[in-house]
């Protein structure tokens, strides 16, 4: 491994994580916003297309490849790194810091990686340094479900390995390179794997169930990393594979409709994730150059405004301690700096004129169109209906305005949280106003024009009249204290019972053997006539004991002998 | 919501609605719902609607459940 | 000079330091621990120099006396023997470095004897590892266990019974292979392992080389703990004292899995016991239930060091499962994770040690948060062995699953390259359990709430946890200069298959 390698951009985040715990208490939250900052100019210092190697075994390694794409990506996701900063300055611990540069290494790792080596290594070290940002919360909610996010992830990891294995066997190369959907075990694994961090369902749950009960920041970041460097390696291996348009589109459902129930703000916030996602994966699989375009500005936008709603939904959880729509309510005086920020965010997502919602969101829902894909743009419309009514319209009504059933006095917030707030709002403004900041950079030559009277009129009805019905049937909105079962029933209500089989199975299993045994052994004495020797009589036990389980000496020498007879059945018998 | 919210809303709505009758009168039409009118404040309110209501009926079916219905793990 | 007879020095070394304890202890008591710890640091050096050398000139053999086989004792100090001898002394030295604050814990007043049987074991392990004579390798298997039944012994209340046990069985092991080496001779007339190499292709049919294979396998199948026959291995694990825990549990093993690697791939061949007979499946379906066995029991365990135990007989299952796949990865993959295991184990059971001996109990259920404050750089070794075992990379424990996984590829035995996957989230679950222990929970309130001082533990046991801890990192980083070494360890005639 050479030295060129310790150039790549995701290494400047590595460093960090492991600098920060050793600075003074002083220096270290302002200095933690150095290091993505080194890696955003290393990203623009190299000539496009310029590619970083290293040379391992056989093969050779693609550790920072500079494609126009990779660092618009690389980007947006230093820059959502300064801000989580910004936002978490006043964090004492160094844990929740550390983790989160580990993770935005990771993926910055991941956005840079050339060949699928580089990408696995990376990919494996965010799914850890993430789970630390769930754990760190230290409720008892928080630790399972931060375990069960770990094994989900690490499960995701292993059908990537595996697919990546089959590929290497079968093409002999690591490089990565756009697939055809020809059915292909391995191209299916790898994409299972990858499915798995996008949060398509069925493969979705673990998102909803661990960034709720997240850290107030480490929500934050969670909400920007994971699921969008999936999104760029799908677009970088599935493109144009359309089935992704219809997975796409049944998740922007999906998360709308789950959505509608959830009772925890951050869990309506984690839903539309998937929600949004949902348009990115639509428009990877429509393939065309402008939705490629649509999904790359898309995601760029998201991360924004999404940090920003999780910035806000976090002050409202740092300041009066619930986050669920019962108990909140009544706070808008109070709270008027973070509500409207936050409704800067909500009306970015939305996709009102004015913010990089409408200039990056339509460019997906029009390439649909161009492509000819009727359906699916009027069911992306329909999704839009509905981020607008829950993020715009349900959170901040019954979190800020709405009579409470009692009197809340939030807290002060810490001032940095509110300037984090400020600098995505103020991001998301400009490039709404300013569209050709973004649209630049883009991968693609951009042949979109957002601000023109048909598109202004479309989306200010669908806005008004969204708004209107929202308000006749608000009522019906109202949060309830109730919890969505998702598909990650198959594996937590079996949870408590497969937990029992580990220690009862193998317990039956020690006692069969015994039996078994048992008889053998009688009967031997009967032909032979030797000594008898002592047995031991098991009992009923609930709990693993090693002292009241542990194998007796017969028993471990019976099954030596069974070895022995198996070797000798299979060597000179068959 | 106070009447002159009301009032405003009104005016964005003949403002749309003039765009749309006259402004993007000779607009090509690119889909099949360019033909129907008014088209976009249906999709809007209709849609809003039917996403409550769906979700609502899906949820009484068989997806919410009592808050604690997982602690037994 | 000094080079030809190194094969006989490194063991004899041992031989002579295992006299000189008692007699200089009985003397001076204290004298005991300098004496071992010099005699490892200098077997570690000459162990350095001979794999260097090896690696240099080729390999060195030695004749006992002067007597040329088959009427001699042959040593072989080849490319992979040379590298087993490295592995192990290394990790002894520093096991033994780490040893000194843990025997005068457990085992008061007693250093002199037990300074004096570690070395005895390490003569055995090194013999085995070394000698080029079937009946040689014999000798010194009995020497190893007779002083591992002795170190065992002497821990806790139970450890007598488990010793008790792990004596049965190993004698019982001991035996079969006796019995298989017996048959071996009297078919062929000789005992030394290269003559045999070459006269065995001339016998194939005869089905007294195939019980004797087979009779050989189990033998050394016990030794090894493949699972069904590792039921000596968790209670002597869990009871023996900390320092033998450290010692055994990652050497002993692995002698015996070099041993299998050498009979089976360089007396009797790869053709005879891969393909004319079924035994190299057997030996992988066995290690692959075994991996799966140990880590299921290794997450029922309340107790850390019978949870190592168990994740031991799984470790050893992956070896296993190379030397059954019976092809070039395969090859790599045992190889590669006999290093890799030595180190994460000896580091896991040193810490479990260290635990052991600041809170008096392994009891993972009590562990919690304080211990991140108290031993901050033992919980970051462990965190670091515990990656490895996962099979996180870059750590080292990463790149022997990468080639085992390539071996069952190649192979097309998709059911073991499941195994190896499923066993890695298995790993993760009694891993990250601890883990999550340590460094998230918050003690019991009932706990009294005084201000948790760092208490690390001394210099003496700290640092061997480090090093080998750092150990990992660099092994994994240096992964490929190793493998490209595994390869000229591996017999004629397998790089082309």
């Amino acid at each position: 491994m050479q030295i060129s390698m310790f150039i790549a951009p995701a290494y400047y985040m590595i460093l960090g994580a492991l600098v920060l715990p050793l600075l003074p208490k002083q220096i270290r939250a302002g200095s933690f916003m150095l290091f993505p900052l080194i890696a955003l100019i290393t990203i623009w210092s190299f000539p496009e297309g310029y590619l970083i190697k290293a040379d391992f075994l056989n093969y050779q390694l693609i550790i920072g490849e500079f494609s126009r794409l990779n660092r618009i990506f690389g980007t947006i996701f230093s820059i959502i790194a300064i801000i989580g900063g910004v936002y978490s300055y006043h964090l004492k611990e160094k844990g929740q810091q550390s983790a989160a540069l580990l993770y935005a290494g990771g993926a910055l790792g991941v956005t840079f990686a050339g060949d699928y080596f580089t990408l696995f290594i990376f990919w494996e070290l965010m799914a850890v340094a993430s789970t630390y940002l769930v754990w760190a919360r230290r409720t008892n909610e928080s630790i399972n479900a931060g375990m069960r996010y770990l094994i989900v992830h690490l499960f995701g990891g292993s059908l990537l390995l595996a697919g990546i294995i089959l590929n290497i066997s079968n093409t002999g190369s690591i490089i990565i390179t756009s697939l055809t959907p020809d059915g292909s075990l391995s191209s299916w694994l790898i994409l299972l794997g990858v499915a798995l961090n996008t949060a398509i369902p069925p493969l979705h749950a673990w998102l909803a169930d661990a960034y709720p009960k997240a850290t107030v920041t480490g929500a934050v970041f969670l909400s920007a990393f994971t699921t969008k460097s999936a999104v760029l390696i799908l677009i970088k291996i599935f493109a144009g594979w359309e089935v992704l348009i219809f997975f796409g589109v049944m998740m922007a459902l999906y998360g709308v409709v789950y959505a509608v129930l959830a009772n925890d703000i951050r869990e309506i916030l984690a839903y539309h994730i998937i929600s949004q996602v949902g348009y990115m994966v639509a428009g990877v699989g429509i393939g065309t150059e402008m939705a490629i375009n649509g999904t790359t500005a898309h995601a760029f936008s998201h991360i924004l405004y999404k940090a920003l709603l999780f910035m806000g939904a976090g002050v409202v959880l740092h300041t009066t301690g619930r986050s669920k729509l019962t108990e909140l309510g009544g706070i808008a005086k109070k709270q008027p700096i973070t509500l409207w920020l936050y409704m800067i965010g909500a009306f970015s997502i939305s996709g009102f004129p004015l913010f990089n919602g409408f200039i990056s969101k339509s460019m997906v829902v029009s390439a649909a169109g161009e492509a000819h894909f009727d359906t699916a743009m009027l069911l992306l419309l329909l999704a839009s209906v509905g981020t607008f009514l829950h993020t715009g319209l349900k959170l901040p009504y019954f979190t800020w305005w709405s009579k409470s059933k009692e009197e809340i006095e939030p807290t002060k917030p810490p001032v940095n949280m509110h300037i984090g707030m400020l600098l995505a709002a103020i991001l998301c403004t400009l490039f709404g106003v300013y569209p050709t900041l973004l649209y630049d950079y883009l991968p693609f030559t951009v042949n979109y024009e957002p601000y023109t009277i048909y598109h202004l009129t479309e989306s200010v009805q669908i806005l008004t009249f969204t708004f209107i019905a929202f308000w006749l049937l608000r009522k019906k909105l109202e949060g309830e204290p109730t919890v969505a079962l998702d598909t990650d029933w198959f594996y937590r209500k079996p949870a408590q019972f497969v937990q029992r089989v580990f220690v009862d199975g193998v317990e039956a299993a020690f006692n069969f053997i015994e039996t078994v045994s048992m008889d053998f052994s009688q009967k031997l004495i009967r032909v032979s006539r030797n000594p008898l020797m002592l047995f031991n009589k098991s009992e009923e036990e609930r709990d693993y004991d090693p002292d009241l389980h542990r194998a007796t000496t017969h028993l471990l020498l019976m099954l030596i002998i069974l070895s022995f007879a198996v070797f000798y059945i299979f060597s000179l018998i068959i | 919501m106070k009447k002159w919210h009301w009032i405003l809303l009104g005016v964005i709505t003949l403002i749309t609605l003039f765009a749309e009758f006259v402004l993007l009168a000779d607009y090509p039409k690119k889909h099949w719902w360019s033909y129907v009118p008014m088209f976009y404040i249906l999709w809007g309110f209709v849609g809003c609607v039917a996403i409550i209501y769906i979700s609502k009926w899906l949820g009484k079916l068989f997806i919410q459940r009592k808050e604690d219905y997982y602690d037994a793990d | 000079m000094i080079e030809k007879n190194l094969p006989a020095i490194i063991p004899l070394l041992f031989l002579f330091a295992s006299l000189i304890i008692p007699l200089l202890g009985v003397w001076k008591k204290n004298l005991a621990y300098p004496i071992a710890a010099l005699t490892a640091l200098t077997s570690a050096i000459l162990s350095l120099y001979g794999f260097v050398f090896v690696i240099l000139t080729g390999p060195i053999n030695y004749y006992f006396g002067g007597w040329i086989p088959p009427v001699g004792i042959e040593y072989v100090y080849d490319h992979l023997s040379s590298f087993v001898v490295l592995v192990i002394n290394f990790v002894a030295l520093f096991v033994i470095a780490y040893s000194y604050q843990p025997v005068e814990k457990e085992l008061p007043g007693k250093q002199t004897a037990y300074y004096s049987v570690v070395m005895l074991l390490l003569t055995g392990f090194n013999g085995m590892i070394i000698t080029g004579d079937l009946f040689n390798l014999y000798v010194f298997i009995e020497i190893s266990s007779l002083a591992s039944y002795a170190l065992i012994g002497v821990g806790d209340k139970k450890a007598p019974f488990a010793a008790f046990k792990y004596l049965i069985i190993g004698t019982i092991g001991a035996s079969f292979y006796l019995l298989g080496i017996g048959y071996l001779y009297f078919m062929s007339g000789t005992l030394n392992m290269n003559d045999l190499y070459n006269i065995l292709p001339h016998m194939n049919d005869s089905p007294t080389i195939i019980v004797a294979l087979i009779l050989i396998v189990v033998g050394l199948g016990i030794k090894m703990a493949i699972f069904p026959m590792h039921g000596w291995l968790p209670d002597s694990y869990t009871h023996a004292p900390s320092s033998s825990s450290a010692l055994i549990a990652p050497i002993g093993t692995k002698v015996g899995a070099y041993a299998m690697i050498r009979l089976l791939y360089f007396v009797f061949g790869l053709n005879y016991f891969s393909q004319e007979l079924a035994v190299s499946d057997l030996i992988a379906i066995f290690s692959s239930a075994g991996i799966i066995f140990g880590s299921i029991l290794a997450i029922a365990q309340k107790e850390m060091k019978r949870m190592l135990a168990y994740s031991s007989v799984a470790q050893i299952g992956y070896i296993g499962l190379g030397i059954g796949l019976a092809n070039p990865f395969g090859f790599i993959g045992a190889v590669l994770h006999l290093l890799n295991h030595a180190f994460m184990k000896a580091t896991l059971f040193m810490v479990a040690g260290s635990i052991i001996t600041k809170e008096g109990h392994s009891d993972i259920f009590k562990f919690d948060d304080t211990y991140r404050k108290k031993y901050p750089w033992t919980m970051a070794a462990f965190t670091v062995a515990a990656l490895s075992m996962v099979g996180l990379p870059p750590l080292a424990g990463f790149f022997s699953k990468w080639y085992l996984a390539l071996g069952t590829i190649e192979n097309s035995s998709w059911l073991f390259l499941a195994v190896i996957l499923i066993s890695s989230l298995l790993n993760a679950v009694y891993f990250f359990r601890i883990l999550e222990k340590v460094y998230m929970k918050s003690p019991d309130a009932s706990e009294v709430k005084e201000e948790v001082k760092r208490n690390e533990i001394q210099f003496s046991m700290l640092m061997p946890i480090l090093v080998l801890a750092i150990g990992l990192i660099v092994l994994g980083i240096l992964n490929f200069i190793i493998v490209e070494h595994i390869y000229k360890m591996m017999p004629e005639g397998m790089f082309s298959l």
